[in-house]
């Protein structure tokens, strides 16, 4: 049985929706408030008493409803800057840290094998070479600065502590390398260069494949939060549920009011709808915003990586095609003669060119400046939160505010 | 009124939208870490690993997290320093395991185990050390590797295979006459390059002096410039300086990974005859052979092994007692009944605890129980071998050759481990690169042994690690 417009009589067992049961109300309608609750057939009294009480009641709701609500804004709203805030400190510079010492690792290796063919005495060794060591200093640097802002958990600091580990191996055979050529000229320094750079660009699970493999798990989960994370269902709805069972139960209330009362409807509550509708509104351009600036900073995230990655590719490249060049030498023919590894090296190498030109050297400064300023610009302002509680202040305020005549009204009824 | 009733359910609503809200607030920060496991294999063999891994998640639930690198003992070394090891770590030196027990850092797994598991095992595989004069179990063994062989092509080798020492020389130099050289061989392995020289080099030793010699060298009380150590280098010497007889010579041996040397034996025409090495080398046979030809690798038909050859009269050692000094294979056709086998050289990846938790203690007790050591065996193909008595060499996943090679495992007799794996860091990584140089320039020999006896007397008695062989 649905309630009607206008009818005398409406039970709860028959009103399953909430606006169902407003409209049904009218005079004499009135059912008590514990048979409404199930605990009894309906039954039907007078309109004397329970007009004051259920005024209590229903602005008793509309309070309790407004805090949840509030609580419930503020929470999601919490939810999202810490989602932000995570992205921008810790998973994006971990991100452009990594691609930074993969690059940084190509070049050194790149640096110490050029100088090991062109440089070389007896007496001075091949000298790594100060570019080398620069590139070693600036690889460790990013490294403990990926270590801090590791995002991926156990999975990611083990990757580091790893690649650190294996990094101890590489730079200990370079300086081998080097006395070695000291002591005897090449031979064994060709192989222990060979062993080194073997360390650096093996796959599956060299150094530089570790650390792809670790800003993939970043990138992964950076993508992860942007698609699901705070723009999840989950969080959207636990925001907008609270708003909108609010927004109803104030129109429940006004419209009631206007029913019971024959009066206008009542000033502060409409305002309070009103700013109610258009905090809703606001929090939703806010939450556009973010998420507009959160697409733009992993779109600059994207080119900057691929920029480096650009560049640790062509060293690479260049590498080879000087080691192809030192191993033929040193096993006295083609690569051919120099063992199934080195062979199988040689083939791989056909055909690669170095650039004539090499890339302009990423400006790495600019490039994560770029990245920052969206991520920034993505962060929810800080008085953000404040105005969000000071509205819904005001709306409890304004409830306040427009119960207090009607309620003031039956006060002296009461016996 | 509906009012109560909308209350109600407005209540029940917001309820519900609160939960959600807690729940999405708790799950970016929810983090299971379950189990972390280090060891040495990648590739297909870390394949194989994570399906006995598989099996314990299904049967427990518990995740685990298995990471593998090469260069494993520096990656556990930082680790360590760092103070997060991994719960568990398998690790291949059993001088490692000393140090690491000695040092605190393991946790002993007698109560752990429990007697009946620990019964399956030869003590000696449990690895017990002597820490704060008590005895303790410190490792699992999660599967072991038979050296002491040699691979070859059948097509390649015909007749009976070589016995001792200076018929496989005789015949290396006939395959060399005949064009073919006859060794392959590498010693690249990222920063532990030069160990499969220092197989040979044991081989050579225990065969050629005996057991108790060997255990000696292996736990430092024998020099290095002794006139039966500096033996098996120039025996080593016989084929690694002779002409023609590896595979690209000493400096392509230098340059090729350990894993790659057995690939020409595959080419079309095959570029080297015979390979020294391990039991798990198969399973880069199997890649490379199917890569050359197009089919699957048969074990036992397109690749053989026969044991290290003895030595003769001339090599043999002196004043021999009957503890197992030189003995012969007890395969030798038409030969004297022989009193027991020849003893057999392993390694072994043994698992070890470094941190005492509920999960680690579970994962560790699974992987000493017969289901859990039977699976890597039972893979098909599979050149994973398990100590435990309960595994039959009939569980073994490769064929006839794979039953021969976890019968010799198993067989009762004398099993020594890789002496180098036994030795501290320190003298291992010398050895490695005494390796090295030997091969890049033979006449070095007397100034290698020479520190190599300089760094071995830089190390304390209880730096080295217990004996290497068994009873």
């Amino acid at each position: 049985m649905s309630a009607g417009m206008g009818t005398g009589g409406s039970t709860s067992a028959g009103a399953d929706t909430v606006m169902g049961a407003g409209m049904g109300a009218g005079p004499g309608a009135d059912l008590d408030a514990r048979s409404a609750l199930g605990a009894g057939p309906p039954v039907r009294t007078g309109r004397r008493r329970p007009t004051r009480r259920t005024l209590l009641r229903l602005r008793l709701v509309l309070l309790v409803t407004t805090v949840v609500t509030a609580l419930a804004s503020l929470s999601a709203l919490q939810i999202v800057h810490i989602g932000i805030d995570g992205m921008g400190t810790m998973t994006t510079p971990a991100i452009l840290e990594i691609a930074a010492a993969h690059k940084a690792l190509a070049e050194a290796d790149r640096a110490a094998i050029e100088s090991f063919r062109s440089g070389g005495s007896r007496l001075t060794g091949f000298r790594p070479g100060e570019e080398y060591q620069n590139q070693i200093g600036i690889a460790n640097q990013s490294l403990a600065q990926v270590a801090e802002d590791n995002a991926v958990g156990e999975a990611g600091s083990r990757t580091v502590q790893l690649v650190e580990g294996m990094l101890v191996v590489y730079t200990g055979l370079i300086g081998q390398a080097d006395a070695q050529q000291r002591r005897d000229g090449a031979g064994l320094s060709v192989a222990d260069l060979w062993y080194a750079s073997g360390i650096m660009h093996g796959r599956p699970s060299g150094i530089l494949a570790e650390l792809d493999r670790l800003r993939t798990m970043h990138e992964r989960a950076l993508d992860r939060r942007l698609s699901s994370g705070w723009t999840h269902p989950l969080v959207i709805s636990a925001a907008a549920v609270p708003v909108a069972t609010l927004l109803t139960v104030l129109l429940i209330a006004q419209v009631f009011i206007r029913r019971r009362f024959r009066r206008h409807l009542a000033p502060p509550l409409l305002a309070a709808t009103v700013l109610l509708a258009s905090v809703s509104v606001a929090m939703v351009a806010v939450g556009h915003n973010s998420h507009s600036r959160l697409g733009e900073s992993r779109a600059a995230l994207r080119q900057a990586v691929a920029a480096r990655q650009a560049e640790a590719q062509d060293a690479s490249v260049r590498r080879r095609l000087v080691l192809v060049r030192l191993l033929s030498g040193t096993c006295g023919a083609a690569v051919d003669a120099c063992g199934p590894t080195v062979e199988r090296f040689g083939t791989a190498s056909r055909g690669l060119v170095a650039r004539a030109v090499r890339p302009a050297p990423v400006n790495e400064i600019i490039e994560s400046r770029r990245v920052n300023d969206r991520m920034r610009a993505a962060r929810i302002a800080t008085p953000i939160p404040f105005l969000l509680a000071a509205a819904f202040l005001a709306v409890i305020a304004m409830i306040q505010w427009g119960f207090h005549p009607r309620i003031d009204e039956y006060r002296f009824q009461r016996r | 009124m509906m009012r109560p009733l909308a209350r109600s359910i407005g209540a029940r609503v917001i309820a519900v939208a609160m939960l959600a809200t807690g729940l999405g607030a708790c799950s970016p920060w929810a983090s299971g870490d379950g189990v972390s496991v280090l060891a040495a294999w990648t590739g297909s063999e870390r394949e194989s690993f994570e399906k006995v891994l598989d099996a314990f998640r299904e049967e427990t639930g518990v995740s685990v997290d298995y990471q593998g690198s090469r260069a494993v003992n520096e990656v556990l070394l930082a680790q360590i320093r760092k103070g997060s090891p991994p719960d568990l770590a398998a690790l291949w030196s059993p001088g490692d395991l000393a140090k690491y027990a000695k040092s605190g850092d393991l946790r002993p797994l007698g109560g752990v185990l429990g007697a009946a598991r620990q019964r399956d095992y030869d003590r000696q595989w449990l690895m017990p050390q002597r820490v704060d004069g008590t005895e303790h179990v410190f490792a699992v063994p999660i599967k072991a590797n038979l050296k002491s062989m040699i691979w070859f092509a059948p097509e390649q080798l015909s007749g009976p295979p070589p016995g001792t020492w200076n018929e496989l020389v005789d015949r290396s130099r006939a395959l060399a006459r005949g064009g073919t050289a006859p060794w392959c061989m590498g010693m690249g392995d990222t920063s532990a390059s030069g160990w499969p020289g220092t197989d040979w080099i044991e081989d050579i030793l225990l065969y050629q002096a005996g057991r108790d010699i060997y255990d000696r060298w292996a736990t430092g009380q024998l020099a290095w410039e002794s006139k039966e150590v500096r033996r098996a280098w120039t025996t080593w010497g016989e084929i690694t300086a002779g002409k023609d007889l590896v595979y690209g010579g000493s400096t392509a041996a230098l340059l090729t990974d350990f894993q790659d040397a057995g690939r020409p034996m595959f080419d079309r025409p095959p570029g080297c005859a015979m390979e020294h090495q391990a039991s798990f080398v198969v399973d880069g046979y199997r890649s490379a052979f199917q890569e050359s030809t197009g089919r699957p690798l048969t074990l036992g038909t397109d690749i053989r092994f026969f044991p290290f050859p003895r030595f003769g009269p001339e090599g043999a050692p002196e004043g021999g007692a009957e503890t197992g000094t030189g003995r012969e294979p007890g395969r030798e056709p038409g030969g004297e009944p022989e009193p027991s086998a020849a003893p057999v050289r392993l390694s072994a990846d043994l698992l070890v605890m470094f941190r005492d938790r509920p999960e680690t203690r579970r994962l560790i007790r699974f992987m000493a129980s017969e289901k859990a050591q039977r699976i890597w065996p039972s893979l098909p193909g599979s050149s994973a071998y398990s100590l435990n008595r309960r595994v039959s060499p009939g569980s073994q996943g490769s064929g006839d050759t794979g039953r021969e090679i976890s019968a010799i495992l198993t067989a009762p007799g004398t099993k020594c481990f890789d002496a180098s794996d036994t030795f501290p860091a320190v003298m291992r990584n010398a050895f490695n690169r005494a390796i090295l140089e030997y091969l890049n320039e033979p006449d070095r020999l007397s100034t290698l042994l020479e520190e190599l006896d300089r760094i071995r007397s830089t190390i304390g008695a209880q730096e080295w690690a217990g004996p290497a062989c068994g009873r």
